[in-house]
């Protein structure tokens, strides 16, 4: 239940990055460095 | 909250991903966590302020047609996630308080007003989107496709804008609300300086 929980929530974040990083902005007024793995 | 965003991201790339890729995953994992805490808390303060204002349909309204501009369209940011958040609820929450309490006074000129701001907000994205942070570099390809995406946010809000729901709503807090996300971003998308640069004051004269 955890490790499916873990991955479950890894996958969510996962997907709010690449939507995030392949967006013009995601964020609103302020958004972090994207990763170097990202880029 | 660095440290603790730092220590879940380090959690959740050592449970899921190969160790030789944990660093690289922590980052992306912090990135997202930054992203998504940054979002949701803003958007949470947006609907607790507009609601004790008694707007929040309103308020819901224009962030809506705003941030999906943004996304594709981006604009100016600030240098901190404080400052971000604090402009970001105030900002909103005072557009939909206005927009609400001076709905009723448009009347007549409702229209007017709406078709001047979807004017303005296609023209900005036209001529200036996407604005973008420095670590994100898009290729002229990628640079087209967002800009089209931009364009079709504005033409999709416009025929929500324009068609005939005054029987739906009494007053017109729709078409408002839309305009005023749709001109607010515009102006953040436009590339505007606050201080002129040096040596061009009155350049466009002589």
């Amino acid at each position: 239940m955890k490790k499916a929980l873990i991955v479950l929530l890894a996958t969510s974040l996962l997907l709010i990055a690449q939507i995030s990083a392949a967006s013009a902005c995601f964020v609103q007024w302020y958004e972090p460095e994207v990763p170097e793995a990202m880029k | 909250m660095t440290p603790s965003i730092q220590s879940i991201s380090r959690r959740l790339a050592s449970a899921t991903r190969h160790p030789d890729r944990a660093d690289q995953d922590a980052e992306i994992f912090a990135y997202a966590i930054k992203v998504l805490a940054l979002n949701a808390t803003a958007l949470a303060g947006i609907i607790m302020f507009s609601w004790l204002l008694g707007s929040l349909h309103t308020t819901v309204i224009i962030w809506a047609a705003a941030f999906s501009l943004r996304l594709f369209a981006g604009g100016r940011h600030q240098s901190g996630p404080v400052i971000c958040w604090v402009l970001t609820v105030g900002v909103f929450t005072m557009l939909g308080f206005l927009v609400n309490t001076f709905a009723r006074a448009a009347g007549e000129y409702v229209l007017l007003i709406t078709a001047l701001g979807l004017v303005l907000a296609l023209f900005t994205v036209v001529s200036s989107a996407p604005v973008t942070i420095p670590s994100k570099q898009f290729a002229p390809t990628k640079m087209r496709q967002l800009k089209m995406a931009a364009v079709a946010v504005v033409v999709f809000w416009a025929t929500i804008a324009l068609a005939p729901l005054h029987g739906i709503f009494e007053q017109p807090v729709l078409p408002l609300g839309i305009t005023t996300g749709l001109v607010i971003q515009s102006l953040f998308i436009l590339p505007v300086k606050f201080l002129p640069p040096t040596g061009h004051i009155g350049s466009r004269n002589t």
